[in-house]
């Protein structure tokens, strides 16, 4: 492990276990030992296969974009990114206890990948039964890392995608009475993998060469285009700059099977519309757990559309046009109002209040 | 050997063959058998048990003649006793999400563990061939004990397993051992004080207990693809935790794949979950209060009906040629007198009637009067006997009428043999006289015994209502029996009075009281509307049990006293000063409604 590179937040974990042990539920015990073995257990046992997992043992096997050890650093990457600099405010950080479940759960969160694609999100408790290292030695810490990574994704058994809300406690204490904002955490984890979606993921080699499968060309394509993605805290924002190449435009591609086994077919463009659409859903979903020092109120996306043209027997790519799009919070917000209608306030009427004898 | 018809067996340790003999659906349809999430609540020994064990596939197949896998649903029954659970181990965690996982934990296995035994209990024969054996320990190796394993568990099975109950007895077995696991981690962490992990396994309702429920009826000899019902039986021994982990299984809208249908006796500890959401009818789930269908408006005959349904079928299941009527006479001369009086008032009405009608008249006052003209000293002579009296007296509450019929039954028999009879004796009505004198004794027992054990429990109980909250209730319960005898016996126009309704908003520790005779079945609660008319306030019935300690008359009322916030007070502390405020005329004060549901007339 010594030769890893250590990403920023990492890096402040293992200052936050060596200097405010008394902020961890077990003062004696070494955070960061904890998670490094965590860590080194998951880089050895996992990682390297969860790729090989997704292609073989889905439902859909196939060629997926990347999920092994590199998506994970990222996501920690992004994670930091959006919480960049919060330490250094008062009340407005998450609190070192957290900032572990936080790393733990993010390393975590996918690795159920190994075993096929199908409820991977479901899994990172027996992950972390088999690869805890200390963690397994308790059960509870494991649980609470577990349904903070659980939340990233899926829906709950009566089909809610309100994982967080339904299934994470909102604040709870653990041992040594540290307190815990539980939801805070998932949100992180949630949004930070939302977001961790850029070229890097998709398989630039295959794309170029026209070699994928049929039905996971739709998701490398998307990938491919993202040129850069960033969380820009000090304007609330995430950017997002897509460089679509116009050949793409011209096909429908294969959509994957849905649970009921059906199958479609989409242009690259509206595929991309759809998970704009998804993403701003979750940053809106995400936003109501988050702190307002992590909070982003919009999307900036930057589209550069290219061609490539032969000039002379050489290719030459050529920029065709350039569009910006701001998705942000705007308007008169539409709030949900069914709280009215709840049995404790049916008495508080004004008719009846006033009638009232108290 | 004499059997007593009226015996009351606990439903759970019932037979399918005699719950099917025994039940008698209840009149009101409130969709107990729709898929969805339902709370039934009432009073202990009001059928509730009955109505969730008639729910399981034994009894189902039995009254609706069909085999297991046609059944519309998959009842599994599992009664909470308090004694079933460690409650006060889980006090003693003070790492607050660990006490929320372990409650979890604990109330999963636990649920499971007896979901299993119902299986094993409930399916009459359907399981009892070569195929179900098979299919169940696939299922339960498949989704429990894997599922233990992967998180922990360490046990051995055996492969050598025949039948589907060696099966179930043996997933139960493990599921037991692993929730011992956790008990001996609360007795641990209770002596230490520095942090103890728990490093045992850990499942939950949704990876553990769902998935097994919805595969379960997928099974070709379970009700293939129907909705599994879980019975909760009595929820309010739950622990505040596992209440509220409860509720989180509530909050999730199953109903098409499992739901709970849960009994609770009024103490239900919270309606919040462990995510501090609050669960709300109709959107989560349905309530029903059996005490007050047969209370409310639409209930005037329902249960005396329901009742003489319930006696008639028990006096057929022992070859008593009686109906219920027959059976529990009234005290002949007693309503000859009764008779006259209503005769004569209704002759005098057109005259100087206040009711509307002339049955009204004689219906209101003929038995008050009749009770006022026996005067102070002659009022203990007052007979309660007679079926309908009975049933007013059950106040809602079948066990009420069934435990004082069995102890007739008995009084009857103990006395024809001690007269000479034979062992065999078959009895063919309950004299008038040990009628009265057992539904007297019930009352003192109810006031004196019962009141004295709930404050003796409390004594023991800190967590529970104080013992000066149950002086309180007594001292409440005693002033509300004294104003309503002295209103029977005034010359006010309305005297049949046996509820109070609040004219002001009392304090919360009066509330607190209120509400404990209500838990207790000393008092129901319903809404009425206030005086002007505007608005809603609380009414409380006292339970007419206590009408022969109080010489009531239990057969109905039509008014009802509005009381403030100062005769509460003054009836907690110093129920003879209340009483004699109220007839001085200082305090409370009788309304008389036409529109008030008139409660058990007959």
């Amino acid at each position: 492990m010594s030769s890893r590179h250590w990403l920023p937040l990492e890096l402040k974990l293992k200052e936050f276990a060596g200097s405010m042990k008394h902020d961890f539920p077990n003062q004696h015990a070494d955070y960061w030992d904890r998670y490094t073995a965590l860590l080194s257990n998951l880089d050895l046992n996992v990682y390297p296969h969860i790729n090989a997992g997704l292609s073989c043992l889905s439902k859909s096997p196939g060629f997926y974009t990347d999920h092994g050890a590199r998506h994970f650093d990222e996501v920690v990457k992004f994670a930091g990114l959006l919480i960049e600099d919060t330490f250094n405010q008062q009340n407005s950080a998450l609190r070192p206890y957290e900032l572990y479940l936080l790393l733990c759960a993010i390393r975590v969160h996918d690795a159920g990948n190994i075993d096929g694609r199908e409820e991977h999100e479901k899994k990172a408790s027996a992950i972390l039964m088999k690869y805890g290292g200390q963690i397994q030695l308790d059960a509870t810490e494991l649980n609470l890392i577990a349904v903070i990574a659980q939340a990233h994704g899926g829906r709950t058994i009566d089909d809610d995608k309100d994982t967080i809300g339904k299934t994470v406690p909102e604040e709870t204490t653990v041992g040594g009475g540290v307190d815990v904002r539980s939801q805070l955490v998932a949100a992180l984890v949630r949004f930070a993998d939302e977001i961790c979606e850029h070229s890097a993921r998709a398989s630039m080699h295959h794309v170029s060469e026209g070699s994928l499968p049929e039905v996971n060309m739709l998701f490398h394509y998307y990938a491919a285009s993202i040129a850069g993605a960033k969380p820009d805290r000090y304007n609330k924002a995430y950017k997002l700059q897509f460089s679509f190449d116009t050949a793409l435009f011209v096909h429908k591609y294969l959509t994957p099977e849905d649970e009921a086994g059906n199958q479609t077919e989409k242009y690259l463009i509206d595929d991309v519309w759809d998970r704009i659409n998804k993403l701003n859903h979750e940053r809106v979903y995400c936003n109501r757990f988050l702190l307002p020092s992590m909070q982003t109120d919009r999307l900036e996306i930057k589209m550069t559309f290219f061609k490539t043209i032969d000039v002379s027997g050489t290719k030459v790519t050529t920029n065709c046009e350039q569009r910006d799009l701001t998705i942000k919070d705007e308007g008169y917000p539409s709030v949900p109002s069914a709280w009215r209608e709840k049995e404790e306030m049916s008495e508080l009427k004004g008719e009846n209040l006033a009638g009232k004898a108290w | 050997m004499n059997i007593n018809p009226f015996a009351v067996s606990s439903p759970e340790m019932m037979g399918a063959d005699e719950i099917n003999k025994l039940f008698v659906p209840l009149s009101e349809n409130f969709e107990i058998d729709a898929p969805g999430h339902l709370f039934i609540h009432g009073h202990r020994g009001c059928g509730k048990s009955m109505m969730l064990r008639q729910m399981t596939p034994d009894c189902l197949m039995l009254s609706l003649n069909k085999s297991l896998s046609d059944l519309p649903f998959l009842g599994l029954y599992a009664t909470i006793k308090s004694t079933d659970l460690d409650l006060t181990d889980f006090d003693r965690i003070n790492n607050q999400y660990a006490g929320l996982v372990l409650a979890e934990h604990s109330l999963s296995l636990f649920v499971t563990s007896k979901v299993l035994q119902s299986l094993r209990e409930h399916m009459g024969d359907s399981l009892n061939n070569v195929e179900a054996p098979k299919a169940i320990e696939r299922l339960c190796s498949n989704l429990l004990l894997d599922k233990l394993r992967s998180v922990g568990a360490d046990f051995s099975v055996s492969d050598n397993l025949t039948s589907t109950a060696e099966v179930l007895k043996q997933s139960i077995r493990v599921i037991d051992d692993v929730y011992g696991l956790m008990t001996s981690y609360l007795r641990k962490i209770g002596i230490n004080e520095s942090y103890i992990p728990y490093s045992g396994p850990l499942v939950g309702y949704r990876d553990f207990l769902f998935p097994f429920l919805c595969e379960l009826t997928q099974l070709d000899c379970m009700p293939k693809g129907k909705p599994v019902y879980l019975l909760l039986d009595d929820a309010d021994n739950l622990s505040l935790l596992q209440t509220q982990v409860l509720n989180n299984w509530v909050s999730f809208r199953t109903g098409n794949k499992v739901s709970f249908k849960i009994s609770t006796q009024r103490g239900y500890k919270t309606w919040r979950t462990t995510t501090k959401q609050r669960i709300e009818t109709p959107h989560d789930f349905k309530e029903v209060d059996i005490s007050t269908i047969y209370t409310g408006k639409p209930s005037k005959t329902a249960y005396p009906k329901w009742v003489e349904d319930v006696v008639n079928k028990r006096l057929a299941q022992c070859a008593i040629k009686a109906s219920a009527q027959e059976f529990f006479p009234n005290d002949y001369e007693q309503e000859t007198k009764i008779q006259a009086l209503a005769r004569k008032r209704i002759e005098n009405w057109e005259v100087e009637g206040k009711g509307f009608r002339p049955g009204d008249d004689a219906y209101r006052y003929a038995r008050p009067d009749y009770i006022k003209g026996l005067g102070a000293k002659q009022m203990r002579t007052y007979s309660y006997a007679g079926y309908d009296q009975l049933v007013h007296i059950s106040s809602g509450i079948i066990r009420y009428f069934l435990d004082n019929a069995a102890t007739m039954y008995g009084d009857e028999l103990k006395s024809k043999l001690s007269s000479g009879s034979k062992s065999d004796v078959g009895l063919s009505r309950i004299s008038p006289s040990i009628q009265d004198q057992v539904v007297r004794d019930s009352a003192d027992k109810l006031f004196f015994g019962a009141l004295d054990k709930l404050e003796k429990d409390a004594a023991a109980d800190q967590l529970g209502a104080s013992v000066q909250q149950f002086g309180q209730l007594r001292n409440l319960i005693k002033a509300l029996g004294g104003i309503f005898q002295a209103i029977l016996l005034s010359n006010r126009s309305e005297r049949r009075v046996f509820s109070i309704a609040l004219s002001d908003s009392p304090p919360t520790e009066i509330m607190n009281i209120l509400d404990l005779g209500v838990q207790h079945g000393y008092l129901y609660e319903a809404a009425i509307g206030t005086k002007d008319g505007r608005w809603r306030t609380r009414r409380y019935v006292m339970t007419r049990r206590l009408a022969p300690l109080f010489k009531l008359d239990p057969t109905g009322f039509s008014g009802y006293l509005f009381v403030t916030t100062q005769l509460l007070q003054t009836a907690i502390l110093n129920p003879s000063r209340a009483v004699a405020e109220f007839e001085s005329g200082r305090l409370g004060n009788v309304i008389e409604n036409a529109q008030l549901p008139l409660e058990f007339q007959s």
